[in-house]
């Protein structure tokens, strides 16, 4: 009887720690796509804000949220170029173009 | 079943419940995240489509006026022409510099006649999807004055419409606004993106 309360024991304990490391593994890649998915949202919002000539950071994402967000804007005549970096878990920054108006002759 | 298999068994079956627990946390999570995340997708889908056609739209109206000006200086080139005909006193010169005019001013009527299409396609086919409806696209105010001893006359200005127009559609809570505005001492107009709420003045 106490081989086998030894036996069940060691298999609790390895059944959880496989499970521990399972959650932990998605639990960080749920994280990793959350902030990239709320990078690129963030990104979009703040670079066509700045297009028209309204910069507002992503403020009206719901649930995004601005905190942690860095973010740069290059601008040339012909269009608007936002980069952005939420968190240090990003493997990469989101970036995102847009063209002016003033320099297309029609629609592309 | 002895006293220690009996505390061995409790926990598994506590162990279970919280990894339950833990499993349907992490489930209702994901499926938030999910919902979020499609949420912002679609309002980014919304904006481009707004901005697609709202941009197209503008663009195709600075095409018109621009095309309107420059052909109003070739109709002025060729009442010049009719002048000179006139001078010279040579019928033939005279009908056909004359006719040029005519030319001139029915591609004038075409252009005019295309855009008033396009604003009954915007309106009939509801392009932006806009709701509430988008208004109307801006007319283009010019109106001829009757011909004359030089033949067709130029297409004038509706002194009372202002040289800045705005075109906007709705969708979702997304907005587009394009202007497209005259530029200052030149027949050229210039089309820029604006922010839903500015003033359009």
């Amino acid at each position: 009887m106490q081989r086998h309360s030894g036996q069940a024991l060691i298999e609790v304990l390895i059944s959880a720690s496989w499970i521990l490391i399972l959650f932990t593994g998605a639990g960080w890649v749920l994280q990793v796509a959350w902030e990239k998915g709320r990078c690129a949202a963030l990104v979009f919002e703040s670079t066509h804000g700045i297009l028209s000539g309204e910069p507002r950071l992503g403020a009206s994402l719901p649930g995004a949220g601005a905190r942690g967000f860095q973010f740069s804007i290059s601008e040339s005549d012909s269009a608007v170029m936002g980069e952005g970096r939420c968190g240090d878990r990003m493997p990469s920054p989101e970036r995102v173009g847009f063209r002016k108006l003033e320099s297309l002759r029609e629609w592309p | 079943m002895n006293r220690a298999e009996h505390l061995l068994r409790s926990k598994a079956g506590a162990l279970q419940l919280a990894l339950g627990t833990a499993l349907g946390t992490a489930a209702v999570c994901a499926m938030a995240f999910f919902g979020i995340a499609q949420h912002w997708t679609r309002l980014v889908r919304v904006q481009l489509e707004l901005d697609r056609c709202v941009g197209r739209a503008a663009l195709e109206f600075r095409g018109h006026l621009d095309s309107l000006e420059r052909s109003n200086q070739r109709l002025r080139v060729l009442r010049a022409a009719v002048g000179a005909a006139l001078a010279s006193g040579n019928p033939a010169a005279i009908s056909a510099a004359r006719g040029a005019t005519s030319a001139q001013a029915g591609l004038q009527d075409l252009e005019l006649l295309k855009w008033r299409h396009r604003q009954i396609r915007w309106i009939l086919e509801a392009e932006c999807r806009s709701r509430p409806p988008a208004p109307g696209l801006p007319d283009l105010p010019f109106r001829r004055p009757p011909r004359d001893l030089w033949g067709e006359t130029p297409l004038e200005w509706d002194a009372e419409s202002p040289r800045r127009f705005s075109l906007i559609a709705t969708r979702a809570g997304r907005q587009a606004r394009a202007f497209v505005v005259g530029q200052k001492g030149s027949p050229a107009w210039a089309a820029s993106w604006r922010a839903p709420h500015e003033p359009t003045n």
